[in-house]
């Protein structure tokens, strides 16, 4: 057979390489790893000052905490615009001064009861559907994942419709928000058992469709078979997702879910960075995966089926506005998800502006407006893909 | 510094085993080439090692917690995924996950670990590049780079040099080499009979699923195994670069 002839004919093998120093602080490299090339690359802070590599990594960084810093700015100033904005019509001076004071009857209670509630929602939803679509889409790394996609929405607009079609809704105000979180409730314990506690991405995504199909359907099944058609047209409506004539009442059913699912969320950004490397690798790297999907899905389903429970199924928002941050973010999925979330908030206060402002006096539908604005978004997103793709 | 120790692992599929009753102890500062045609059990093998599947018998690694053994092991799948554009920068920097703490940021030693590992794989200048945008073979050394940045005792690779042009196929399983002489344990699953008998220190052949050969590779590389387990018959030599193997022809 063949012999090796000599250790020393082995090559790649003991390198009797002689201690370097770095360059620049005169040291040996630190125990944790080998020097290459001794100019900073000791494991000291010697690349900082060298100015290497670390200043557009901090400019990143910095460039992340800007963007944040700017879209909370827009929030807030959205925010206060859709207090002043109304058709009530109360000079601006005025509408501040009685939300604070609560002075003045009829102002006050306008600014507290009314326009008040109704933007604190446009925050929660908002910023529910954003984080929800940037974390599903960076779980399922796939950019067209939506909020909507596990079923919980569909489930909740059936217990909503159900509520509707009863008469409970007129009954009691708040029969018909709870009916809908009930509905999101049976759709994330279907889910749970149908994806089973191990199962990838793929089950989850064929869990939520057959959910949303079947709620779908049931929903239709109620519509087909209503005897009444003030319901009907009722159901029909509410569909459409809106804010209006929302009370504090809703607020509060509303916060504590949606506080819920934004917690169990909001530690997902390191699992969810580790499965840009695929699902395999992120095991590897110690992320738990059953416990990472299992807190996607609690907190999606507590967030957007609280936001769907109050304001109706809001469509795009979850899917748009992942996508025009990604890029803002370095692509990184954990650092999408603040950003989003304040992206969703921001989108959905201006869209419940415009709806008060194009057609005042129509009841335009929010879901309506965000499903006309997000579409052609979309679009342009097809069309900017295919443009990087060169087809 | 950390071995693995495999003892009596089995995987099954169903009735058959996938892996069956393999036991070997690799110890640190060896690079292990593991061999086998296609459909033998190597990647079977190494992520039940890693305990990411269900197997029977004992793996070292498979008894550690999670974050336990992904500070011991770096895994490198054959899977080459990149699901964002992520800068290349960010994509290494995903090995540096298990050393930080629960909302830690990456500190100056995690920063200097990336850029041995970019360094070594031969991508400086590359950090900014977006991860996504790259050619295939770029890709392939971001992701070794990635694995590296781990800094883990032991590194576990499948086919880390598919896809790789000749003269980086060379540069990486040299520095696994070198890897392995800091007193790491590396263990690659090859394809390339060749590179593996020139820089790995051990060989594991993997024929359906058992355990055919484990030793040096001159030892473990005749002819007979060739034939029986490969189907080949190859050129075998001893020249002052090392071995040389050259499959010549399929033996049927």
């Amino acid at each position: 057979m063949f012999t090796l002839s000599g250790r020393g004919a082995r090559p790649g093998g003991g390198q009797t390489a002689e201690v370097m120093q770095c360059t620049v602080c005169g040291r040996p490299p630190r125990p944790s790893g080998q020097m290459t090339t001794g100019r900073g690359d000791c494991g000291h802070a010697c690349r900082t000052k060298l100015g290497i590599r670390t200043t557009r990594t901090g400019m990143a960084a910095m460039r992340f905490r800007a963007l944040i810093a700017a879209l909370s700015a827009l929030v807030a100033a959205l925010f206060l615009v859709a207090l002043l904005v109304g058709p009530a019509g109360l000079a601006p001076g005025e509408s501040l001064v009685a939300l604070v004071s609560g002075k003045g009857d009829a102002a006050a209670l306008v600014m507290r009861e009314i326009r008040l509630p109704r933007a604190i929602l446009a925050v929660l939803v908002g910023a529910s559907l954003g984080l929800s679509g940037a974390a599903l889409q960076g779980y399922l790394r796939n950019p067209l994942a939506e909020p909507g996609l596990i079923g919980v929405s569909a489930s909740a607009a059936l217990g909503a419709v159900i509520a509707l079609q009863t008469g409970l809704a007129a009954a009691h105000a708040l029969a018909l928000p709870g009916l809908a979180l009930a509905g999101a409730l049976v759709a994330v314990l279907l889910l749970l058992v149908l994806a089973g506690p191990r199962g990838g991405a793929f089950t989850l995504i064929l869990a939520g469709i057959a959910l949303s199909s079947l709620a779908g359907a049931l929903t239709a099944l109620v519509l087909n078979l209503s005897p009444n058609p003030y319901a009907a047209a009722d159901i029909v409506f509410w569909m459409m997702g809106s804010l209006a004539d929302r009370s504090f009442a809703h607020v509060w059913l509303a916060l504590p879910l949606t506080l819920l699912g934004w917690l169990l969320i909001a530690g997902l950004g390191r699992g969810l960075d580790a499965l840009t490397l695929g699902e395999d690798a992120a095991e590897a790297l110690g992320i738990r995966l059953s416990r990472l999907r299992l807190a996607l899905v609690l907190g999606v389903a507590a967030s957007v089926g609280a936001g769907v429970a109050v304001a109706g199924a809001i469509g795009f928002v979850g899917l748009i506005v992942p996508h025009l941050l990604r890029p803002l973010v370095g692509a990184r999925p954990g650092r999408l998800l603040l950003a989003s979330a304040l992206g969703g908030a921001a989108l959905l206060l201006a869209s419940d502006l415009a709806v008060r402002l194009i057609l005042p006096d129509r009841d335009l539908k929010l879901g309506v407006l965000t499903a006309i604005i997000g579409a052609p978004l979309f679009f342009h997103l097809i069309y900017k893909t295919r443009r990087e793709a060169g087809a | 510094m950390s071995g693995l120790i495999l003892s009596h692992l089995s995987v099954y599929r169903g009735p058959c085993p996938v892996v069956d009753d393999v036991s070997a102890e690799l110890r640190p500062g060896e690079f292990v080439g593991l061999i086998g045609p296609n459909g033998a059990g190597k990647t079977t093998l190494m992520r039940a090692a890693l305990g990411l599947i269900r197997h029977k018998g004992a793996s070292s690694l498979a008894r550690l917690s999670a974050a336990e053994r992904a500070r011991t092991a770096a895994w490198l799948p054959q899977m080459r995924e990149v699901a964002w554009p992520v800068s290349v920068e960010t994509l290494v920097g995903l090995g540096r996950t298990p050393h930080l703490r629960p909302g830690q940021r990456m500190g100056e030693a995690d920063r200097a670990a990336i850029a041995r590992a970019l360094d070594r794989m031969d991508l400086a200048g590359f950090e900014h590049r977006r991860a996504t945008a790259l050619s295939g073979g770029e890709q392939a050394r971001a992701l070794i780079a990635r694995a590296v940045a781990q800094e883990a005792p032991v590194l576990i690779a499948d086919e880390p040099i598919a896809g790789l042009d000749p003269a980086h196929q060379i540069t990486t399983m040299r520095l696994f080499a070198g890897l392995a002489a800091e007193g790491r344990l590396v263990v690659a699953a090859l394809h390339d009979l060749g590179l593996a008998a020139r820089f790995c220190t051990r060989l594991l052949v993997l024929h359906r699923g058992r355990l055919e050969g484990d030793g040096p590779p001159r030892e473990v590389l005749d002819e007979a195994m060739l034939a029986r387990v490969f189907g080949l018959r190859a050129y075998l030599a001893d020249t002052p670069e090392g071995p040389i193997v050259q499959p010549v022809e399929v033996v049927t």
